[in-house]
């Protein structure tokens, strides 16, 4: 492989439209943000309460957090490391909820938790003591149905630690606590957080759900005065504090990250033994299932009985007409995953060859623009720079590549990284060129890697809503606009839990797919 | 690289089924602002009897109207329907509506069309309180929207937020007839006293008729809304402000106006003479529970308490009027009129 | 007839570094087997490197059967110069079976004829009976003879392994050693082999090549190299060393322990170092000797003692295993040169 740093014209070609796609937005609306006049702006900064309101955003990241790591983290150790019962069901159903979006899951609790709700109702109280719509309410929902990332993640690497490590700590002496507060707990910081600092993203930029919710936030805020007036500055001026804000922790997070190297993988150790919970066991059982009921077999069990609400022929009469917006959903996806992840592979791949490291940071930058942000940016841009790509489905697509071009890249990056060089410069000796060895070798080995990422993809695609509201063409509806049209326009009511239903279940199919290959292991043994 | 092939000819099925719908000549593309299930049966009318395909894109009336703003030099939207007459006399104004004067038009009073003929109301909506009658005496019930601020109804009373237009419609019309200071005053007086301000008008009319809330300022048909989806909730309508010192109550519109430069303007405006039309403007009214502006058209509701035009108290303030008050409305009210 | 020709090859990784290969020149005959011996780092690899294709020199010229393969002219890329690798750590094609990645090069051939030359390869190197297993499904020792195997099929005209013992056990890979080396010798093709341990370049190569910081100590036979360093360096580095000062007189060169001869034609008076091997030195206990063991290894096979002279300067000596004194001994040390090594001081 040449060392020579060099921008080759395949490598423009797979990264100029990318990183024009990711800047394009952001400086659109930076521009429009500017056009803002500072009084003005201040003044109603000031009556929007801002500083509260990102103290409130951050408070609710910091909730949603901690509850998603108090339901994922326990249950990780309890499902790799000690004897629960029906571990293995509960270690493949545990990250499930992600296939639930989390503003389905505050549809859901909206019809159980809400005034006049199931749970007053059978209380026979008009409403609860806490409300579930406030600060409370949405890290409450948030963290549900978030928990999954710290789960995935920490589960992961208690798998790949080397219990050799913990061995070597009772063999100093320390009791099993100690070893879990003093070797396995520090082991798994980095892990935790990852995990943690996914959550608190995704509860820093949501929109769904604090949106159902009534909790007032930077999205909120965008999006009423996107939907409510004709006013180009403010939203845009919101919008870069926003992303700005969300890039300074990503920054931090590098900062925190990079320093050391914890997780010690090894190949092929032996299983760490299992810690026998005895009489606590089934106490734990109890959470771990207490988890999962509030997670995933309520909210569907909800969504279900919502749906036979509605007589068998008129919900299959509405479920027709709602077919070609699941189709639009379908093929969107489809596409968006599928160019994210060929440009992903080309970057992954020309990286090695000589590819400036900046291109794929700046693609990191999609990742953290919020999506109200980013449709109401690529709106913009898009109609200004590629009026044929605005008010097409080809905008959805673009949409999608733009945000989640970051986790295909990185499923590809994780997949190329388990490959050692000399097998791809082997396969040259013998006789291939570069995209030969590319094909017969590299390609075959990590496709289970790609297979995982356009997944992953796809999923987020499938339940994108902020930006899709703002960049769907006339007459192009996707499933979760319509849940939101309906949710907004009538409430939680049996039709748009039938299409919640229809959109969960897509999702999850794929999903569940993506979790049994995580559990197979994605890397063929060598 | 099997697997590929079916996918890439799979996009290409999916693009080329997409593509033609957009291309379409006999077709009208609708920006709503209305919700999509009230307005439906009228534009799956028209769609029947012309054979001219409805597209349409349901969302909040800015977001539609930044688009069109946005989309000036190709058009993608050919009517807008507006849930108020503000957002549409703004784009006229930008020059984003081309003036149609159709015939059946006439019939709408002057004040709810534009004199250019750049949009034109299609049925009314009036500005009420509705209640909940276990929360609410009948004798208790306040007689103008300035005694909301009565402590009395602290933390009793909800409304829909900015990205409803007939919020910022309802202020403007306060503002036309009491001026900008009292307006200020007041809202400042509904904060005090616990405004709850929520998502949208659905919300105000669900949280009124759960007991959440005592009062929603909104709009009429909200009440009838409530009424059919529970003919048993305990939801009344108040007409504020109709003694002799009263403001009146203000009536907004729904709207319609061509975007200028349409792709399909005729079918365009076949879809505005079909709305103002006998068949079309009774499916509107009857499907969306609005009052009717034209003669001859029966009020939905009559014997629920609902008022046709004309037989309340209606404030004094022109569609026009309030469209010019509004974006100062937007402008110091916005930020209190967020959830 | 000359298979490799480097001229003057010259690769800089960064530029405010020194050149991993510095102006290497060296040429490998048909058929021969030639080994590069370095510490890590010396620059042994990337020559590897270099003449596969994986590198691009920043100036020289690699030829390989007179045919330019890199230089001024242009590079050829290392799917078109038909040189086989073994890397050190297989690369084996984890989703292959032995039968593919065997015939793995051998796309250009039919499929009868490259059926047979699987199975004729598969028998040389003894795995006739593992082509349908997968990489993982093997030894260590199996894998390696797989990688030999993949890279001899399309029959290159050189063959370059690098490190390819290393990650064998010891007895193991004593037994590849001899494999390989009957194998490179049947099928008459060209080997150069990159190895951090002298024993193996010894035993596998005709020829050794000691590189150092990216450039060519020294490429002679391994009697040659070991006798006759040709730097400081290579008497180092080669073979255990010790080096006595010595004083160059009319008469030999005086040191600490004996005249020798003054075999490198210094001038009198000049200071110089003598090299001593410990199999160039033995010693007699004797209570009135002035030099002390400080120092016994058991080596099996011999035992080394350290002995500390009254300079204070210490020299090693090798000894029958039988031989037994403890730490402490007075002996009288002697050296018995064949070969006089001296390097200026």
């Amino acid at each position: 492989m040449t060392v020579r740093r060099r921008w080759s014209p395949a490598g423009l070609a797979l990264a100029a439209p990318t990183a024009f796609f990711v800047i394009g937005p952001l400086g659109f609306l930076v521009w429009m943000g500017l056009a803002q006049e500072r009084a003005d702006f201040l003044e109603r900064a000031r009556d929007l309460d801002l500083l509260m309101v990102v103290g409130q955003v951050a408070l609710l990241a910091t909730l949603t957090t901690v509850w998603a790591c108090a339901l994922g983290v326990p249950l990780a150790w309890l499902t790799v490391r000690t004897d629960l019962p029906a571990r293995r069901l509960l270690h493949w159903l545990a990250p499930l909820p992600l296939a639930i979006p989390p503003y389905i899951g505050a549809l859901v609790y909206q019809i159980l938790l809400a005034p006049g709700g199931m749970a007053p109702r059978l209380l026979g109280t008009g409403s609860l003591p806490v409300s579930l719509y406030s600060v409370a309410g949405a890290a409450w929902i948030l963290g549900l149905f978030t928990y999954p990332y710290p789960y995935l993640l920490v589960s992961g690497a208690l798998e790949r630690t080397n219990p050799a490590l913990e061995e070597a700590a009772r063999g100093v002496g320390l009791s099993p606590r100690h070893v879990l507060t003093r070797v396995t707990l520090p082991l798994l910081r980095p892990s935790l957080l990852a995990g943690a600092l996914i959550v608190f993203l995704y509860g820093w930029a949501d929109f769904g759900v604090v949106s159902l919710l009534r909790v007032r936030t930077l999205t909120t805020i965008i999006y009423e005065y996107v939907q409510g007036t004709l006013d180009w500055a403010l939203p845009a001026a919101l919008s870069v504090l926003l992303t700005a804000i969300t890039i300074l922790v990503l920054l931090l997070q590098l900062r925190a990250l990079g320093r050391a190297r914890y997780t010690q993988i090894v190949g092929a150790a032996k299983p760490a033994p299992r810690i026998a919970l005895g009489a606590w066991r089934w106490l734990a059982f109890a959470y771990a299932w207490g988890v999962l009921t509030l997670t995933l077999l309520l909210p569907l069990g909800v969504l279900g009985y919502q749906v036979s609400r509605l007589p068998a022929s008129d919900m299959g009469a509405f479920l027709l007409t709602q077919w070609p917006y699941f189709v639009n959903s379908l093929w969107t996806a489809v596409a968006g995953a599928s160019l994210a992840l060929v440009i992903a592979l080309g970057i992954g791949w020309l990286e090695g060859r000589g590819l400036s490291r900046s291109v794929s940071g700046l693609f990191q930058v999609g990742y953290a623009i919020p999506g109200t942000v980013l449709g109401l940016g690529l709106a913009g841009f898009l109609h200004a720079t590629l009026p044929w790509i605005y008010g097409t489905p080809l905008a959805l697509i673009v949409a999608y590549l733009v945000l989640y071009i970051t986790p295909a890249y990185q499923a590809v990056k994780a997949a190329l990284a388990q490959l050692h060089p000399s097998i791809e410069e082997a396969a040259r000796s013998l006789g291939r060129g570069p995209l030969a060895a590319f094909r017969a070798v590299t390609l075959p080995l990590i496709k289970p890697g790609l297979v995982a990422g356009w997944l992953l993809v796809f999923v987020l695609s499938m339940r994108e809503l902020a930006a899709t509201l703002i960049v769907r063409p006339p007459g192009f509806d996707t499933l979760p606009v319509r849940i939101w049209i309906h949710a907004m326009d009538v409430g939680p009511e049996p039709r748009a839990a039938a299409l919640a239903l229809a959109l969960v279940l897509t999702i999850a199919l794929p999903w569940s797919l993506l979790l049994s290959r995580r559990l197979r292991g994605i890397s063929p043994s060598v | 690289m099997k697997r590929t092939a079916i996918l890439l000819l799979g996009l290409g099925l999916g693009l080329s089924a997409a593509l033609p719908t957009w291309a379409s000549a006999s077709e009208v593309v609708v920006y709503s602002a209305r919700k999509e299930e009230l307005i439906r049966p009228a534009l799956d009318a028209f769609q029947k009897a012309t054979g001219i395909k409805v597209t349409l894109l349901s969302a909040k009336a800015g977001d539609l109207a930044r688009r069109i703003e946005m989309e000036k030099s190709d058009p993608k939207g050919d009517v807008f329907l507006g849930t108020t007459a503000g957002i549409a006399e703004l784009l006229r104004r930008k020059g984003l509506l081309a003036p149609y004067f159709s015939a059946a038009a006439q019939e709408v009073p002057e004040e709810f069309r534009a004199p250019d003929g750049g949009w034109v109301a299609l049925t009314g909506r009036v500005r009420v309180l509705i209640y909940n009658r276990t929360l609410a005496a009948e004798r208790d019930l306040p007689r103008s929207y300035f005694d909301l601020t009565d402590p009395k109804w602290k933390g009793k009373v909800a409304v829909a937020s900015m990205g409803e237009r007939t919020t910022v419609s309802w202020l403007a019309a306060l503002m036309a007839l009491r001026g900008e200071e009292a307006t200020r005053q007041y809202v400042k007086g509904l904060r005090d006293n616990g405004l709850k301000v929520l998502n949208n008008n659905t919300e105000v009319r669900k949280a009124v008729a759960r007991g959440e809330y005592a009062i929603g300022i909104t709009n009429h048909y909200y009440y009838l809304l409530q009424l059919q989806e529970d003919p048993h909730s305990p939801v009344g309508i108040l007409y504020p402000d109709q003694g002799p010192d009263g403001i009146g109550t203000p009536v907004f519109s729904i709207t319609a106006g061509i975007i200028k430069g349409a792709k399909h303007p005729d079918a365009a405006r076949a879809l505005v003479d079909f709305l103002l039309g006998a068949q079309g403007n009774r499916l509107l009214v009857q499907g969306e529970f609005e009052i009717p502006l034209i003669a001859g058209i029966p009020v939905p509701g009559e014997d629920k308490g609902v008022k046709g035009l004309g037989q309340f108290k209606k404030a004094r303030v022109t569609q026009v009027q309030l469209a010019d008050l509004e974006p100062r409305v937007e402008k110091l009210f916005g930020p209190f009129l967020i959830p | 007839m000359e298979l490799l020709a480097l001229d003057r090859v010259t690769k800089r990784y960064a530029p405010d570094r020194p050149p991993a290969v510095d102006a290497l020149t060296l040429t490998v005959e048909q058929g021969e087997i030639l080994a590069l011996l370095g510490p890590s780092g010396c620059g042994k690899t990337t020559t590897l490197r270099l003449i596969a294709g994986f590198e691009v020199p920043d100036s020289g010229r690699v030829v390989i059967r007179g045919a330019t393969m890199a230089g001024p002219e242009g590079w050829i890329p290392p799917e078109a110069r038909g040189v086989g690798i073994v890397f050190q750590d297989y690369a084996l094609f984890p989703h292959l079976t032995v039968a593919e990645n065997v015939g793995f090069g051998l796309h250009h051939f039919g499929r009868t004829a490259r059926q047979e030359r699987i199975s004729q390869i598969l028998e040389l190197v003894g795995l006739g009976s593992f082509a349908r297993r997968y990489p993982h499904e093997l030894s260590g020792g199996q894998q390696q003879r797989v990688a030999l195997a993949r890279a001899l099929a399309p029959a290159p005209a050189l063959i370059l392994l690098d490190e390819p013992f290393s990650n064998l056990d010891a007895d193991l890979r004593a037994q590849m050693r001899e494999e390989v080396e009957r194998i490179l010798r049947n099928t008459g093709t060209t080997g150069i082999f990159v190895t951090h341990d002298q024993e193996e370049a010894f035993t596998l190569a005709a020829r050794v090549g000691v590189l150092n910081e990216g450039r060519l100590e020294q490429l002679d036979a391994p009697e040659t190299i070991y006798h006759h360093p040709a730097t400081l360096f290579v008497a180092e580095f080669v073979g255990a060393a010790d080096f006595l000062p010595g004083l160059v007189t009319p008469y030999g060169i005086v040191t600490e322990l004996g005249v020798v001869a003054n075999t490198g034609a210094w001038k009198i008076g000049e200071k110089v170092k003598v090299m001593l091997r410990p199999d160039d030195i033995t010693f007699v206990p004797s209570s009135v000797g002035d030099g002390m063991i400080i120092r016994r290894d058991f080596r099996g096979s011999e035992t080394l003692y350290c002995i500390r002279l009254p300079s204070g300067h210490r020299v090693h000596s090798s000894q029958a295993s039988s031989s037994l004194y403890p730490n402490g001994t007075r002996v009288r040390a002697e050296v018995h040169l064949i070969h006089v090594v001296t390097f200026p001081a």
